[in-house]
């Protein structure tokens, strides 16, 4: 029995029927072409699929497209949006100087989760964002330089 | 499979007292965890409460605070005066999973869900709350200390919500909340414990150490007078009457057991005269 | 020639469409009309497959087919032989490869037997649950010794027993050592196994066009061209035919080697039979049966020591656990074989492997592939060697290092490439002294403050520490050291090319064959033609992974990335200037050595105005009229190929602090340095960025990750919920410093370093704690890997239980 749901995701509003069994996480890459939000255990572990849901950062393979019905979604794609076109976001741009990706697999989901973390608390000490990110797997890169990172865009963030 | 979305709790009521094989769902974080290769779950029916907005404040009473049906972790954790009045909240909502899981799971989701490694479960229990139920035929309430009866096993009908959950404000000269984990972040607990103590007395909750999270009352009475300890071991048989634990893959019975005396020992032994 | 970027500290070329969700990854292919498979999988690790009845799956709606191992008739073909064995004396081995989907039996849990395609991966994992599959249990076997015990379940029964492989490397003579030795001691020792854990899971989409007669995949493979030439061989077409390509891939670490999979081998046939895009995702569950996994290996290994602590000889009999294919040869316990070595003189060796075909998913290399056991062995021998002879760690180290002077130094055995186990070059003793220096390491005590004093000392050894960060425990916390050395045999052959090619835009395309996953390589290839080119580094676009525009090459593999493909690139790169300076001294009529090339322009110096643009002479090298000079070739183009004659030893001295509660048995780490020797480093962000990985992945490996596998091949823990990735709160800050001693065997000096930082974690984390824990639990012995909580806790109570009176 499938239902029709509205939801804007980066600014933008849809319409859309979906089975009811229809995750967010797929409804976003396969309904809307949203690739950047990536899919790495399907079990709300690994944290790569990490958006915002009204702002809040929330595992999209945990949460039923239906459940999103009447939310704001930000992905990835809409991050930097408001920071003007051709810009990145400042956590985009710390990642980028730190070294804080290698395969980027998890990328999108560690910035997202990265972002709720500054929005609460936007001077976190080192030991704050290791625990903030503690729902976002990596397997590349030790943590070390995204940690880096994040204090780097935290300070940006502050700044400006 | 299909979702049912009610706007209001007399709706969610109605919805539910017709089908009363609907199974509840709000954050979801533990119904849809490994959802695309559980195939089976898609053939049943959920009730969707995200969108009956009435149960997901939370309020302070004057002598208690109110905790709705819907109210996350994240949402006490934004909250000032659990941090200063209630922190073991604050402690077990930051050791839920990770800040997604935190924003979408809610405390009723953890005690329903009933699972005896439970993070939120335990404090709540130490903080003696009592869970409000709520179905078309009426409304009662539950110490939860009383809420289970086994694995999985809990005093909800199934035609029944949890609405509220009533959380005393009662000024504690102890608060402990210890947790370990096989890593220190996003594990599944091994042996947890809480302990309370109030004038209503002391409390002590032990996690992942039986069918359901439980009140070690034989603890509690060793506590209650002033019995001496000598050494964690000295706890031992007093846990060995309050709690049943297993081997599984996550740990030993054995280090359960010993480990759950020794967090207990080492936490107790500045506030106890009688610990030494 | 200028150096700009070679060695600079530069931010990745290939970042910006990976923050931006804008980078492709083979899911993020989304094709019209594509089909879904999912797989029908063993749940049995033994049995006998006496049928299947797909008839259901194929009557549900959105069900496109359904295929066997019968469906496949001639294209059911065991998978080929990766790696050859090393032709090592009176070696036994046995090769029996993957097959597509089973047929007769099946060998491990989670071995395909059928393949559901359908029109959504929903309805395919409905219909999976359709077919029904009737096995024949037998008796399994996952346990590598049970495996070899007589009258163990045989795998393949054709072999009689589940022997894969039997050699014997010897140096000197042990015997005659040890009979000559003041101490020897002898100890037996488990390295269990562990999965990749990619953050990426596996996926194919391929896609038949008929009208074009072209197959292309998308595939997550680390190696697109054995793909590619494997698949045009099986499927009868030609290699133009086929197109793998290997986008970005989330991921590598070994298993997504040119394995050729079932879904790899199975999706392109049957997108050639239906005419329809096919895709498999793997999902995580599955990873944990259908990838390939590492480690598995016991050994019975005995060091004879003066009583200075010299070596006087090593011997190690081990086993190694295959799972239940070898499609890689023995590349694992070779690795083991010779990594053990280290960077000491060891005069007299004797090494004798057997490998075992068990119920469990296959083995083949991951991060660090079979060296990681091979240092635990050697590092744990000199532990106890140093503890017996009352000797310090560091120090029974330092008088066994290789000298400076003993370069090439040749161990007499053969490494995993067939070429003689010779280092090129090292320095060992200085990296010693530098992580001594970085982690404030005392002579056999404990550290006691950060050095410089940066941080107030906390009670070392037996002290209580209030603040661990979970709670008001005044439990105790134990602190230790470790410090171990390493080495790393790295770039192996045979080869790898590159072509380069000045656009008419002036910018330059670099092409080569290997794929990447997350090296960097879209930046250090681009550094070492940039600063070849005089061009700026962003201005190189780098392409890798895709069959169609590199037709030759290997794979990225082995640590080998940087040194083979890297010295390809640098050789095409030169190739390509000297095209730019003869054109350009002819265009400009000036002698060649007077010209310059710098920000994209060739200019002669002393000359200002006379100059000429890259874009302008890639634009008159390929004329529209007019003639191209007899034994000359159009465009500013070269492609050049580089083949190591052996691999570089890359070195290095690993160093922590960890932090025990001896009583819940948790690790804390406390700091990590790593003093490294990856020759000359292209680019040090990028090197740092690879060790850190590695030493995460390492921590895994040593103390979170454990498969948890009955005797009966059975997998309890398939899911990150309680198989345990490190978290950012479980690895800590890791300080880096680098020694270059470069490679005498390639042009730009350079020696692999995608695995050191995995290496030597275990032996670390193994003595740190021991070290931690001398006094609370005397005598206790770190002798398996992974470690984990529930382990060390039962070792530390049988030491307390049987040893002394400490503590409390």
């Amino acid at each position: 029995m499938n239902r029709t749901i509205r939801l804007a995701v980066n600014g933008r509003e849809h319409s859309l029927e979906v089975e009811p069994r229809l995750l967010l996480a797929h409804l976003l890459r396969d309904r809307l072409d949203l690739t950047g939000t990536h899919i790495g255990c399907e079990t709300s572990l690994c944290g790569a699929c990490t958006v915002l849901v009204d702002g809040r950062a929330v595992k999209s393979c945990t949460l039923l497209a239906v459940q999103a019905e009447g939310r704001q979604v930000t992905t990835i794609e809409g991050l930097a949006e408001g920071a003007g076109t051709e810009q990145l976001h400042p956590l985009q741009e710390a990642f980028w100087n730190e070294h804080g990706l290698q395969c980027g697999f998890c990328t999108p989901g560690m910035i997202m989760t990265a972002h709720q973390l500054l929005e609460e608390n936007p001077e976190p000490s080192e030991d704050e964002i290791r625990h903030g990110l503690e729902g976002n797997l990596c397997r590349c890169t030790g943590y070390q330089n995204i940690v880096r990172a994040v204090q780097s865009a935290a300070a940006e963030l502050r700044g400006g | 499979m299909s979702v049912l979305l009610p706007a209001s709790l007399a709706e969610a009521l109605e919805t539910l007292a017709a089908d009363p094989d609907l199974v509840p769902m709000a954050g979801g974080t533990d119904l849809l965890v490994h959802w695309p290769q559980h195939t089976e779950l898609h053939e049943r029916s959920y009730l969707d409460l995200s969108g009956v907005e009435e149960l997901r404040p939370h309020r302070w009473e004057t002598d208690e605070l109110v905790l709705g049906g819907l109210t996350t972790y994240w949402d006490i954790i934004e909250d000032q005066r659990a941090w200063n009045e209630l922190p073991l909240l604050i402690d077990a909502a930051r050791q839920v999973g990770s800040i997604q899981i935190q924003t979408r799971g809610s405390w009723a989701g953890n005690i329903v869900n009933a699972s005896p490694a439970a993070d939120g479960v335990p404090v709540l229990m130490a903080y003696d709350a009592v869970v409000v139920l709520e179905s078309t035929r009426g409304r009662s309430e539950v110490p939860l200390s009383g809420f289970y009866s086994g694995y999985k096993e809990m005093r909800r009908s199934p035609d029944e919500l949890v609405t509220e959950i009533r959380v005393p404000r009662r000024a504690y000269d102890v608060q402990i909340f210890e947790k370990v984990g096989q890593r220190r972040a996003q594990a599944i607990t091994k042996v947890g414990v809480a302990v309370t103590r109030s004038d209503a007395g002391w409390r002590v909750v032990a996690n992942s150490v039986a069918p359901f999270v439980c009140r070690c009352p034989a603890v509690e009475r060793i506590l209650e007078q002033g019995t001496e300890v000598r050494g964690s071991d000295d706890l031992l048989p007093a846990i060995r009457e309050d709690v049943t634990p297993i081997d599984d893959i996550r740990s030993t019975a054995e280090y359960r057991e010993k480990v759950l005396a020794r967090l207990l020992y080492h936490d107790l032994l500045d506030l106890c005269p009688s610990f030494g | 020639m200028s150096s700009r970027y070679f060695g600079a500290r530069i931010r990745r070329n290939e970042d910006e469409a990976l923050l931006t969700g804008r980078a492709t990854f083979v899911d993020d292919v989304q094709l019209p009309g594509t089909l879904h498979a999912a797989f029908v999988r063993s749940d049995l690790a033994h049995g006998l497959l006496r049928g299947v009845d797909a008839a259901a799956a194929l009557e549900r709606p959105g069900v496109m087919g359904v295929f066997t191992a019968a469906d496949l008739g001639e294209y059911w073909q065991p998978g080929p032989l990766l790696v050859p064995p090393a032709p090592i004396e009176g070696l036994t081995f046995h090769a029996r490869t993957q097959v597509p989907l089973a047929r007769e039996k099946v060998r491990h849990v989670g071995e395909p037997i059928a393949v559901v395609v359908a029109e959504s991966r929903y309805v395919a994992e409905d219909a999976v649950e359709d077919v029904i599959v009737d096995l024949e249990p037998l008796e399994a076997v996952a346990d590598v010794r049970a495996a070899l015990a007589e009258g163990a379940p045989v795998i393949h029964e054709d072999l009689g027993s589940n022997l894969a492989a039997h050699a014997v490397q010897t140096k000197g003579d042990y015997d005659a050592a040890r009979a000559t030795a003041d101490l020897v001691l002898g100890r037996d020792f488990t390295y269990d196994r562990g999965v990749s854990a990619a953050m990426e899971n596996r996926g194919v989409l391929a896609q038949w066009d008929e009208r074009s007669a072209q197959l292309t995949v998308w595939d997550t493979t680390q190696a697109p061209i054995p793909i590619r030439n494997g698949l045009a061989s099986m499927l009868g077409l030609s290699e133009s035919q086929v197109r793998v390509v290997a986008p970005f891939i989330g991921g590598g670490f070994g298993p997504k080697i040119m394995m050729f999979y079932p879904d790899e081998v199975l999706l392109p046939w049957i997108s050639m039979r239906l005419d329809r895009p096919v895709k498999w995702i793997e999902d995580r569950f599955e990873n944990f049966f259908s990838t390939t996994q590492e480690r598995g290996q016991l050994h019975e290994a005995e060091i004879a020591l003066s009583s200075d602590g010299r070596i006087l000889g090593v011997k190690d009999v081990f086993v190694h656990d295959t799972g239940a294919y070898d499609p890689y040869g023995l590349t694992l316990p070779i690795n083991t074989q010779c990594t053990l070595l280290g960077p000491y003189d060891v005069p007299n060796y004797y090494s004798e492997f057997r490998v075992a075909f068990t119920n469990r998913p296959i083995v083949t290399p991951i991060r660090g592939a079979g060296r990681q056991q091979g240092v635990f062995i050697m590092e744990r021998l000199l532990d106890l060697g140093a503890r017996e002879l009352g000797l310090d760690r560091a120090e029974i180290r330092r008088r066994n290092f290789l000298s400076p002077d003993a370069f090439p130094h040749d161990h007499e055995i053969l490494f995993q490439d067939f070429a003689p186990l010779v280092y090129d070059s090292g320095d060992y003793e200085p990296a010693l002294d530098k992580a001594i220096e970085l982690i404030g390491y005392e002579p056999e005590g404990p550290v006691q403050s950060e050095p410089g004093g940066a941080s107030p000392a906390e009670d070392g050894g037996e002290g209580t520490d209030g603040e661990d960060g979970e709670g008001s425990s005044r439990r105790k916390r134990l602190r230790g050291t470790g410090i171990v050395s390493y080495i790393e045999g790295t770039g192996i052959g045979p080869y790898e090319g590159a072509r380069v090619r000045v656009e008419a835009s002036g910018k330059v395309c670099l092409v080569t064959g290997v794929g990447t996953q997350g090296q960097g390589h879209f930046t250090s290839f681009a550094q070492i033609v940039a600063d070849q080119l005089g061009v700026g580094v962003t201005d190189v676009r780098v392409v890798t992974g895709d069959t169609r525009e590199f037709h030759w090459g290997t794979g990225t593999f082995a640590s080998r990335g940087a040194v083979v493909a890297g010295n390809a690139c640098h050789a095409a790169a030169v190739a390509v200037r000297e095209k730019i300076l003869r054109k350009a001294s002819e265009i400009l009529e000036v002698a060649e050595e007077d010209l310059m090339l710098t920000e994209g322009v060739v200019r002669v110096q002393g000359v200002p105005d006379l100059s000429i643009g890259l874009g302008e002479l890639a634009l008159r090298s390929n004329p529209l009229r007019g003639a191209v000079e007899p034994g000359t070739e159009p465009g500013l183009e070269a492609t050049s190929y580089f083949g190591p004659r052996r691999g570089a030893t890359a070195s290095g001295v690993h160093a922590m602090v960890v932090s025990v509660d001896p009583e819940t048995a948790m690790v804390e780490i406390e700091r990590y340095v790593v003093v490294h020797d990856c020759g000359t480093v292209i680019n040090p962000l990028i090197v740092e960025g690879q060790i850190h990985g590695g030493v995460a992945h390492g921590i895994g490996n040593a103390f979170y990750e454990e498969l948890d596998c009955d005797s009966e091949g059975q997998l309890h823990n398939a899911s990150f919920m309680d198989y345990l990735l490190p978290t950012a709160t479980d690895v800590p800050p890791i300080r880096t410093a680098h020694i270059e001693t470069p490679s005498p065997l390639n042009p730009l000096g350079i020696k692999g370093v995608g695995e050191a930082g995995a290496i030597p974690v275990a032996a670390l984390f193994a003595q740190a704690v021991e070290d931690a824990l001398k006094e609370w639990a005397p005598g206790l012995e770190v002798r398996d890997i992974p470690l984990s909580p529930n382990r060390l806790f039962a070792l530390i109570e049988e030491a307390r239980a049987g040893g002394g009176e400490e503590g409390a």
